[in-house]
């Protein structure tokens, strides 16, 4: 199974399964998302490094922590 | 009322965020307390609405993309930063910046041709958010002391 496979699927089902599915999605990525203090933590070693190639790193996984990618 | 997630926060907005908390304009916790208030997907008002942080304060209009970000700087003297989908200012109380955009999607780059707030056409939008700011931030004049329009 593939998530190509999972999207053409839902494409078929009526509105109302795809709103449980999208409700799903919406609390799948908030049950990803990193808490305040993990993303503060990050956010002060991003902010200390002096390692540009770590600060970027650090601040993409800030980016997918935020949104819970 | 409306209900705003983290996903209603331009990836834009959080990286100008992230770039103020290198330069240490702002600290790494008003991230966090932004990250926590987010996560509890408040209800806000359908017009413009604002929330205070210790050293920040984020605006808003209804459940848009529209947010914006403001805060003190750590001496406290009031710089602020505005933000919008088409551009932002930021001031101190040594200097005035403008900068611009064509849309949020866009990096932001400064116009250094810009020497003041009413120099450049696109400042309509921002001038109005400059009065909104007036109105929710009465005892912090937003233009600063001394700045000569």
């Amino acid at each position: 199974m593939t998530a190509s496979s999972v999207i053409e699927e839902i494409k078929q089902l009526p509105r109302a399964e795809q709103s449980r599915v999208i409700r799903f999605a919406f609390e799948l990525a908030r049950e990803r998302q990193m808490s305040g203090e993990k993303l503060s933590d990050l956010a002060q070693r991003m902010r200390d490094s002096d390692d540009p190639a770590e600060a970027q790193k650090l601040r993409e996984e800030i980016h997918r922590g935020f949104y819970g990618e | 009322m409306a209900r705003i997630r983290r996903h209603g926060l331009p990836p834009q907005l959080l990286d100008h965020l992230l770039d103020r908390v290198s330069s240490r304009q702002i600290s790494a916790d008003q991230l966090g307390l932004l990250a926590d208030w987010l996560y509890t997907e408040p209800e806000v008002p359908e017009g413009k609405w604002f929330k205070k942080f210790p050293a920040m304060t984020v605006c808003g209009e209804g459940e848009h993309q529209n947010i914006f970000a403001a805060w003190t700087n750590r001496h406290g003297r009031g710089a602020k930063i505005a933000w919008n989908n088409q551009l932002g200012l930021s001031w101190t109380n040594s200097g005035f910046n403008l900068w611009s955009a064509a849309a949020v999607t866009c990096p932001f780059t400064k116009n250094s041709a810009a020497t003041n707030r009413y120099t450049n056409s696109l400042t309509s939008d921002s001038l109005r958010f400059e009065q909104d700011l007036c109105a929710l931030f009465p005892g912090q004049p937003p233009i600063p002391q001394g700045f000569e329009d």
